[in-house]
């Protein structure tokens, strides 16, 4: 009796755990371990990527021709230094509300002018470069002159406290700079100041808008400042990939939050465009970067990223677990007289019905023993209380094998069948895979739950022996089942077939698990009033 | 402990959680090697990678500011490029869940497009030779795909459509070990039942909103944006002739039960009143349709049919058909008229990323209909953390969309004023001759 349960309940619990675990692995790995996908390709243009690739005259080149420009005038530019490149490729606006000042001196200086150039580029700003310990004089006259809010786009490693102050004492400084030069890009990308109309103000996905990124490693500095005029033709921000080829995680973490999502269709919402300049960001990188920025369903957000549903989703198995572990560790130290059966039904129930179900386990045990002297216990508890420890005795067994039989159908595919019989009527449901998925769900629960754990059970109630009860046991799995199944079936309809009706979640991904989860906790509310009736004409006990 | 009568369970307070911790800590202990094994496993790998060079007889696709162009010089070509834009296939979830493989047959290729391509099954168009046979260079694309396979559908990772020698589907098993089923209907017709079929055991239901099309070239010309939506959304599809209803056609809308919803592509020249009467047998019945070709495709870009369709109350199951995109902030999928081959494996661009409908134009000029539209949807200048622009694909190349049209679709697609007026002069149709004429449906067939 006490074995067979905790064989299955094993059993459940691997299929469990290693299907979480999948889940894990599949969305913490940042890429494949091996370089995939780049192979054979004819060409790298990606669907929300644009790849420059080439050398920085290539870029050139390829601008050049994107937005109709003359490349000479281009090529000349290359010609000069940076700071003249950055003086020569904006168009200053005849009356500036801002001024954009950046690092001027030092080798770093160039990369870390680079997303300040963007947006210069972009708005039209006046620029002023600015030294380490010294504001030189001409950008002292023009910040003068022009007397407009002063924007300081540098570290203070580049640009000191002690340089800011002395131009806070003509205009209204402020300094936006990050760490290091992803971060630094990110938060020039993120700032906005509406006053003084400055900054991209680009923080997340919420408004239906498009969004352009030119994206380029620190050492293709020359190639990034080639494509600058990409930062006016489609109001590009400028991010940074690393020097390896990887994605920073700055610069990751931000695409990631700037994902679309949609709720009735992909095509009712924004997109983000990235131009990747220069050949360094690696292949692998680019599937990423082209990842992180597709459109995602609003609740989910898609593969991968974490979107609200999910997020409570996750918050619900977790608590689920805890139940889970917290109910077998009590049961096992302070009710060692509990048929180790029911004890294991009350921690899948806890698992199941996250909270809940650890509230009724103690609302089961917490009260005073009904038959002291007798070695099968049972409490003294109001019907509803024993119409709940009815219901777990069924649910404990019947839900976890119901969503281990439903992970081994998705794992290995839905079988179907559409044949010429399937032509003309309703019975084509015959060969659907979820329809026949549940109803292997529903038959092999029973199946397996009787003879591994209700026959013992209802042996023990009746003090018969496991031969006489087993038909009677059959039915009682069979009633109990279906109680729960009509919230299960429910709701795991609901949530796997018409919630998201374009992408029924996989086997490793989390929301296959919240669904099913869901669905459980649902059938066990459902079972709970129906096993009442169960428990009064003496089915099944509602006292042990 | 043995519980008295009236005893209760001790409460567990902080001070006795450390035998539970020292027994969960025995229990866990065994496993930490498996979970840090996997937590390496996992978190191993990176986005670092050597910079990429692309294949030997590789295709450079030109891009302008809001157009990216995808060339190619056969269509088995421009299937494969098509597909790896779409599909990066670095990790299962920017893979394919499958793959089609369809002779290079305009209609079996339209039909499945319309009913295989969507979720759950998610799956880019490659085409077999003229041979119908593999070419090397699909089968390599096969084989950088990585299909995961379709859960609803047994994992199967290859589906061949069309009249084709079982020795394609032997290849792939024996190449590739992929999972591979056949839908041997060689019959368009045939084959849009067969695949309606096999999508209801799929979804457990069939989808109402039914797209009706004819299986000539005109008629997919015509309807080859509404193709679009379905690879989009995955709405039903079903073929009639000018002037008739086939059996199986009549069959798919029968199981409907009266409740299809039915959109004919193309007017009347294309498909006969009298079609579309016994079509309203089986419900209600609208005509997405233009006085060309272009202007069809311009107005399903423009179309939406919403409502109810079923339910109540508390799960009332809209009927929900078209684009219905009459604002900026939009991608398009454009290319010659007369490259049904190219444009239909293209369908998948609506399909991910930026998604959005397919516009026509021929190889020299943007036909008024649909630079009206583009001009319609243009967007304007807004601030910058509120830019709302548009894009477009261009399929083919300069002999299918030239050079001169690439760049007109690009001005047409570019802001009014404002952030783009810098760098491309604003000029729109009104400067170029094709803004000018009218008609337009000067294509063959």
């Amino acid at each position: 009796m006490t074995r067979a349960p905790a064989i299955l309940a094993m059993t459940l619990a691997g299929v469990a755990a290693i299907g979480l675990l999948l889940v894990l692995e599949e969305n913490v790995q940042v890429a494949p371990c091996a370089e995939h996908g780049a192979e054979g390709r004819l060409h790298f243009q990606t669907k929300n990527a644009n790849r420059l690739g080439g050398s920085a005259a290539d870029v050139r080149r390829a601008v050049a021709r994107a937005i109709y420009l003359d490349s000479t005038a281009l090529e000349r530019f290359a010609a000069l230094d940076w700071r003249e490149r950055i003086r020569a490729g904006i168009e200053v606006d005849a009356r500036p509300r801002h001024v954009v000042a950046l690092p001027g001196e030092g080798e770093e200086a160039a990369a870390w002018a680079l997303p300040g150039a963007y947006w210069a580029a972009f708005a039209g700003s006046s620029v002023v470069f600015l030294g380490r310990e010294t504001v030189p004089d001409d950008a002292l006259d023009s910040i003068r002159r022009l007397g407009v809010p002063v924007y300081v786009l540098a570290p203070e490693t580049l640009v000191s406290e002690r340089v800011v102050e002395q131009i806070a004492r003509l205009t209204p400084v402020q300094r936006v700079a990050g760490d290091d030069l992803a971060e630094h890009a990110v938060r020039i990308a993120e700032y906005r100041d509406a006053a003084t109309d400055f900054g991209w103000g680009r923080e997340h996905e919420d408004l239906p808008t498009v969004f352009h990124f030119v994206i380029a490693a620190p050492a293709d500095v020359d190639a990034a400042y080639s494509a600058l005029p990409l930062a006016q033709a489609v109001a590009g921000a400028f991010l940074f990939a690393g020097d390896d080829g990887g994605v920073p995680g700055p610069t990751d973490r931000y695409l990631w939050s700037q994902r679309g999502d949609w709720f009735v269709t992909p095509s009712e919402t924004s997109f983000r465009h990235l131009w990747l300049v220069g050949d360094r960001v690696s292949y692998a990188s680019q599937g990423r970067l082209d990842l992180a920025v597709e459109k995602g369903p609003y609740l989910s957000k898609g593969p991968v990223a974490l979107g609200p549903l999910e997020t409570l989703g996750i918050v619900f198995l977790a608590l689920g677990i805890a139940g889970f572990g917290f109910v077998l560790l009590h049961g096992a130290r302070l009710l060692p007289d509990v048929p180790p059966a029911m004890r294991i039904a009350w921690a899948f129930t806890a698992l199941l019905v996250p909270v809940g179900g650890v509230v009724l386990y103690l609302a089961a045990y917490r009260r005073p023993r009904l038959n002291p002297d007798e070695d099968t216990p049972k409490w003294l508890r109001p019907p509803a209380v024993q119409a709940a420890a009815a219901t777990a005795m069924g649910f404990g067994y019947g839900a976890p094998l119901m969503i281990a039989i439903g992970y081994l159908f998705v794992y290995y595919g839905f079988p179907l069948a559409f044949g010429e019989w399937a032509m003309d009527g309703a019975e084509f449901v015959l060969g659907a895979g979820m329809p026949i998925m549940m109803a292997a769900m529903y038959v092999g629960a029973v199946l397996l739950a009787w003879p591994f754990v209700q026959t013992g059970m209802q042996a023990m109630m009746l003090g018969a022996p496991r031969r006489e009860v087993a038909g009677r046991a059959l039915g009682v799995t069979a009633l109990s089942m279906v109680a729960v199944s009509l919230g299960m079936m429910s709701v795991g309809w609901f949530m796997l077939m018409e919630r998201d009706p374009m992408m029924m979640p996989h086997e490793d991904e989390i929301l296959w698990f919240v669904s099913l989860w869901l669905a459980a906790a649902v059938g066990y509310l459902v079972a709970w009033p129906l096993n009442w009736p169960i428990v009064r004409t003496r089915l099944k006990p509602g006292t042990m | 402990m043995t519980p008295g009568p009236c005893s209760v369970p001790r409460p567990v307070r902080f001070a006795a959680t450390a035998p539970y911790m020292a027994t969960a800590w025995k229990w866990l202990r065994p496993w930490t090697p498996l979970v840090s094994a996997l937590a390496l496993l996992g978190g191993c790998g990176s986005t670092d990678g050597p910079p990429v060079t692309p294949d030997e007889g590789g295709v450079e696709p030109v891009v302008t500011a809001y157009t990216t162009r995808l060339p190619a010089p056969d269509p088995v070509t421009q299937a494969i490029v098509i597909s790896q834009t779409v599909y990066p296939a670095t990790r299962e979830e920017n893979a394919v869940g499958a793959i089609i493989l369809s002779p290079q047959n305009p209609a079996i290729a339209f039909t499945a497009m319309s009913r295989i391509t969507h979720m759950p099954v998610n799956a880019p168009l490659l085409y077999l030779d003229e041979e119908r046979r593999i070419p090397e260079t699909t089968l390599r694309e096969m084989r950088r795909l990585r299909p995961d396979g379709v859960v609803q559908d047994g994992q199967t990772q290859v589906y061949v459509v069309g009249d084709v020698d079982p020795s394609v589907a032997e290849t792939v098993r024996r190449e590739l070990r992929y999972q591979v089923e056949i839908f041997p209907a060689g019959d368009p017709v045939a084959l849009a039942e067969l695949l309606d079929r096999w999508q209801a055991a799929l979804k457990s239901d069939h989808p109402d909103e039914v797209v009706v099309s004819v299986p000539t070239r005109v008629g997919m010309q015509h309807g080859v944006g509404a193709m679009g939506w379905n690879a989009h959304m995955g709405k039903g599809f079903a073929w009639v002739f000018p002037d008739s209803v086939p059996p199986e056609t009549r069959r798919v809308l029968e199981r409907r039960h009266g409740d299809a919803y039915i959109y004919i592509t193309g007017g009347e020249d294309v498909v006969s009143p009298a079609v579309a009467r016994e079509l309203a047998r089986y419900g209600p019945v609208r005509r997405i349709r233009g006085p060309t070709v272009f202007a069809t495709n311009a107005v399903n870009a423009g179309y939406k049919d919403f409502g109810r369709n079923w339910g109540w109350w508390w799960d009332e199951v809209p009927r929900d058909f078209g684009w219905g995109i009459a604002q900026a902030g939009h991608n398009f999928i454009i290319g010659d008229a007369n490259d049904l081959l190219g444009l239909i494996p293209a369908a998948v661009l609506g399909h991910m990323g930026k998604h959005g409908p397919i516009l026509l134009v021929t190889p020299d000029r943007v036909p008024p209909a649909t630079a009206d539209y583009l001009r319609m949807v243009r967007p304007d200048v807004l601030t910058p953390n509120e830019t709302i622009l548009n894009f477009a694909w261009i399929i083919g190349g300069e002999n299918r969309v030239s050079w001169d049209v690439q760049r007109e679709l690009d001005r047409l697609l570019a802001p009014t004023t404002g952030v783009a007026t810098g760098v491309v002069p604003e000029r729109g149709l009104e400067g170029s001759a094709a803004g000018r004429e009218e008609g337009g449906d000067a294509i063959d067939g």
